[in-house]
């Protein structure tokens, strides 16, 4: 017989199998109903606000035949809960309509779109957490020392400095001054449509085309974006694991561990990091999760044609199908990367399970 | 040890990166534009009319007509190699044989008038003008008639003096579209709509090659032009959101031309020795607008008031170097019947004491709506502060395009800066139709698309002068009607306080020849070449 000391959620009688299920359908149910109002709620914003999607389709000269005609035909001479309802309707058979801004369907935008994003988060978080988090670790060791102030300035300006200026300083220097990077978009204008798109992430697509030019054109247009967006998360991410890592080393076992001749080396990586790794990746997939939801001042300063800069102008004319449906992916992704942490909890940390 | 591979990978990787050098001028056979592509909406020339769309349309479509760039009052055929206008103002055209669409397929008189029955069926903004004009999706089948396999004529639907209509067969709408290439593409009746929209079927010197909206445009030359190939061989336009990097791009000579910079970053390239800009005077005005509707705005006398509270002089020296010139008129410089301008100036004293007469010894308060962007919030604050030395307050809405215009469109507005007009006709009905004329005044009229209606302007006399003006056509009897009509409005005082003419800046690198911008928004590239 089980005491009371068992794990929480514990059903003594009840089979694995019906566990799981329970919980996985409890799971599911949160996930729904959190995506169902996030959904509600930014519908109904996105109504309320003195937006006027017409107004941006028709100009400002157009006569008002041809303004209600458009308004028909997008569907807001309706109720607001009637096209709610219409909205719902489409969005469960997969039909998200289509962008104001592109006249083209939103999630075919999505679909052209989310790539660059990924590719530029993607490269953002490599250096972000590549770096931020053996300077987290080495300030942690170092505490006090002028290389733990170091790494604090370098924090400080990372969450102080805004992103845009910064951007547009790496441009005059790297750019503008030095010439070692590209300019706007994802690469050079001529190599535009050269490789076959077959993941949709450029430097991936042209490696596999075998396309060199293509490739170096690309790694100099998405290193420098990247590099600002990663500074920022090298900012957070170092922070928090200088925390994490002190509150190990403060503990006993490190002590003990030391007393035992274990190197500092093993002691650092083996003892202390291993214990924070859990920690460590929770941030950096929050870090991730913030990068793929948008970088929109990043995207706006190098013409990176994302993710962000195509939910900003939805949302300045009022494209609420785009609006919805970037904000179900922002949601759905947020959602992923949370529940991908209580995975990896479970896996690396045995007393979750 | 372990990590000398990496290492090694990650300088093999760098040198490889940076072993060419970055600095290239764009190729001599190709066009790199740089432009906030934002507003391309669509690449239906029947739907969008903006300015940012009209340089793909002026290329990739013929119109019937177009304007010369150096002197765009000079109407020069296009589609048409003639045309011919009888007593009755009916206009009988010639089309230009051996014209062939991108498609292959001939350009055909069957097109031409296919094209403008889809521009009144879809009854999208490209429409507007031509419904002002008495036509109608009903009527156009009737009023625009095919004679034989070259010559059409486009009846007179309510008297419109000629000379302005044909400034109106050289805009986007009246661009001739492939019926059979657009057909094949249509989808549950919507007249190809929206294959349209991503898509072209022109005949113009440049074909669309690829549009990624909010990324990039790819144009290539289109060979069998009939006038002889383009000079480029591509046009890529690239969406650059952002000034200072645009600037920096035209800087370093990886774009040829730039537009949307902002009024610094124009500055920044003035003494540049690489970039020309170019100030283009635009077909509208910067204003400052009052709503009649309003008990004491409606007053004729505060209306006269207000008009010494706005430092007009400053504003223009100080803020729209970039977006205006001055100009107080509401027919612009250039234009039939264009009047010395007002040259109106700052004067607080007057204002106060006009007011004050005007029964308004403590002023008012009033808002004022205006966009949140360059450079209609500086003016709003500039004139809120000249207005609050007079005594009247001045409270700021800042806002963007659906709530400034939208309370505008629905006449639930105080005062409001504003922008008026699009690519420049030059004829004085273009200005005055939607700044002066306002046949019905009630609230059900919804005339929205003119602003006299939405500010409530209504004056019989001025609308019957403007209806004169529109049949006459005697061009001296027109330009004589249009001066009566800017006194008479002078003396009612409008609801409407022009400050500037808006242009439409652009920068070009020096490099790049015979690229000129053009008052109508319709550039024209295939003339485009560059030095070596």
């Amino acid at each position: 017989m089980r005491s009371s000391t068992t794990r929480p959620g514990w059903r003594p009688g009840v089979p694995a199998l019906t566990r799981i299920a329970g919980r996985t359908g409890v799971l599911v149910g949160s996930t729904l109903s959190t995506l169902f109002l996030l959904l509600t709620l930014t519908f109904v914003i996105g109504r309320l606000l003195p937006l006027d999607p017409v107004a941006a389709i028709v100009g400002d000269d157009a006569d008002q035949s041809t303004y209600e005609q458009v308004e028909r035909e997008l569907g807001l001479d309706k109720p607001l809960p009637q096209q709610f309802v219409i909205f719902l309707g489409r969005m469960l058979t997969g039909d998200f309509g289509n962008a104001l801004l592109t006249n083209q369907p939103v999630l075919d935008d999505i679909a052209r779109l989310f790539p660059a994003t990924l590719e530029l988060a993607t490269v953002a978080i490599i250096v972000g957490a590549g770096l931020g988090v053996p300077l987290g670790v080495t300030a942690a060791v170092n505490r006090g020392r002028w290389i733990d102030h170091v790494v604090r300035v370098i924090s400080l300006l990372g969450y102080s400095t805004p992103i845009f200026w910064l951007a547009l300083i790496g441009l005059i220097v790297f750019y503008a001054k030095l010439g070692w990077i590209g300019g706007a978009g994802r690469v050079d204008i001529y190599f535009v449509g050269l490789v076959p798109e077959r993941t949709g992430l450029l430097l991936i697509d042209s490696l596999l085309a075998g396309d060199r030019e293509v490739f170096v054109s690309a790694f100099r247009h998405i290193i420098l974006p990247a590099s600002v967006l990663g500074y920022a998360a090298i900012a957070y991410i170092s922070r928090m694991t200088r925390s994490f890592m002190l509150e190990q080393l403060n503990q006993e076992y490190i002590i003990a561990a030391r007393a035992k001749g274990v190197s500092r080396r093993q002691m650092i990586w083996r003892h202390a990091f291993k214990n924070i790794r859990v920690q460590v990746v929770t941030i950096v997939a929050l870090s991730y999760g913030s990068l793929l939801e948008g970088a929109v001042l990043i995207e706006t300063v190098f013409g990176w044609p994302g993710f962000g800069q195509y939910l900003t102008n939805a949302l300045l004319i009022g494209d609420m199908n785009a609006v919805v449906a970037c904000t179900l992916i922002v949601g759905c992704i947020f959602i992923g990367l949370n529940l991908l942490s209580d995975i990896l909890y479970r896996v690396f940390d045995p007393r979750t399970r | 040890m372990r990590k000398l591979p990496v290492g090694v990978a990650a300088l093999a990787l760098m040198a490889g990166v940076w072993s060419s050098d970055l600095r290239a001028e764009t190729p001599k056979d190709q066009l790199v534009i740089g432009m906030n592509m934002a507003n391309m909406l669509g690449l239906d020339p029947h739907e969008i009319g903006q300015f940012e769309p009209s340089h793909v349309f002026a290329n990739v479509y013929d119109q019937l007509l177009t304007t010369n760039a150096d002197d765009i009052s000079q109407i020069e055929p296009q589609a048409v190699e003639s045309w011919e206008v009888d007593d009755a103002g009916n206009i009988t055209m010639t089309l230009r044989e051996g014209m062939t669409f991108h498609s292959g397929n001939p350009v055909t008189v069957d097109d031409v008038i296919w094209s403008f029955n889809r521009l009144m069926e879809i009854n999208k903004s490209g429409s507007t003008s031509f419904k002002e004009f008495g036509y109608t999706a009903e009527n156009i089948k009737e009023k625009l008639r095919k004679i034989d396999e070259r010559t059409f004529v486009l009846e007179q639907a309510t008297p419109v003096s000629a000379d302005l209509k044909l400034y109106f067969l050289a805009k986007p709408s009246a661009s001739v579209l492939d019926s059979e290439e657009i057909m094949s593409h249509e989808v549950d009746g919507d007249l190809g709509a929206a294959w349209l929209a991503t898509n072209a079927a022109g005949s113009g010197p440049f074909m669309l090659n690829r549009w990624a909206p909010n990324d990039i445009a790819i144009l290539e030359r289109f060979d069998d032009y009939w006038a002889g190939p383009a000079i480029m061989s591509r046009v890529l336009i690239r969406h650059i959101p952002e000034s200072q990097s645009q600037r920096l791009q035209l800087q370093q000579g990886d774009l040829d031309v730039g537009y949307t910079l902002s009024s610094a970053d124009f500055e920044g390239l003035e003494n540049h020795p690489d970039v020309e800009v170019q100030r283009i005077p635009g077909g509208g005005h910067y204003y400052f607008s009052v709503n009649m509707k309003d008990p004491d705005l409606g007053k004729r006398e505060v209306r006269e008031a207000l008009k010494w509270c706005i430092d007009y002089e400053g504003i223009n020296s100080a803020i729209m170097k970039n977006y205006g010139l001055s100009w107080q008129r509401q027919v612009l410089p250039g234009v039939l019947g264009e009047l010395p301008d007002l040259e109106l100036e700052l004067d607080i004293e007057r204002c106060r004491q006009e007011l004050a007469d005007a029964g308004y010894p403590d002023g008012m308060s009033k808002t004022l709506r205006v966009l949140t962007l360059p450079p209609f919030i500086e003016i709003a604050t500039a004139i809120q502060g000249t207005m609050g030395q007079a005594g009247v307050e001045v409270e700021i809405l800042p806002g963007d395009g659906g709530s400034v215009y939208g309370a505008m469109r629905n006449r639930d507005f105080e005062m409001l800066v504003g922008r008026s007009g699009g690519g420049f006709i030059p004829d004085p009905h273009d200005t005055l139709q939607g700044s002066a004329y306002n046949p019905d005044n009630s609230d059900e009229a919804q005339l929205t698309g003119q602003i006299s209606w939405r500010a409530s302007w209504y004056f019989p006399e001025v609308n019957e002068l403007i209806e004169q003006g529109l049949v006459e056509s005697d061009r001296e009897k027109r330009e004589q009607i249009y001066q009566e009509v800017q006194r008479v409005i002078e003396d009612k005082v409008s609801f409407m306080f022009p400050i500037s003419q808006r242009l439409d800046p652009l920068a070009v690198n020096t490099r790049v020849l015979h690229y000129q911008g053009d008052p109508t928004w319709m550039v024209r590239w295939e003339v485009v070449d560059k030095a070596d």
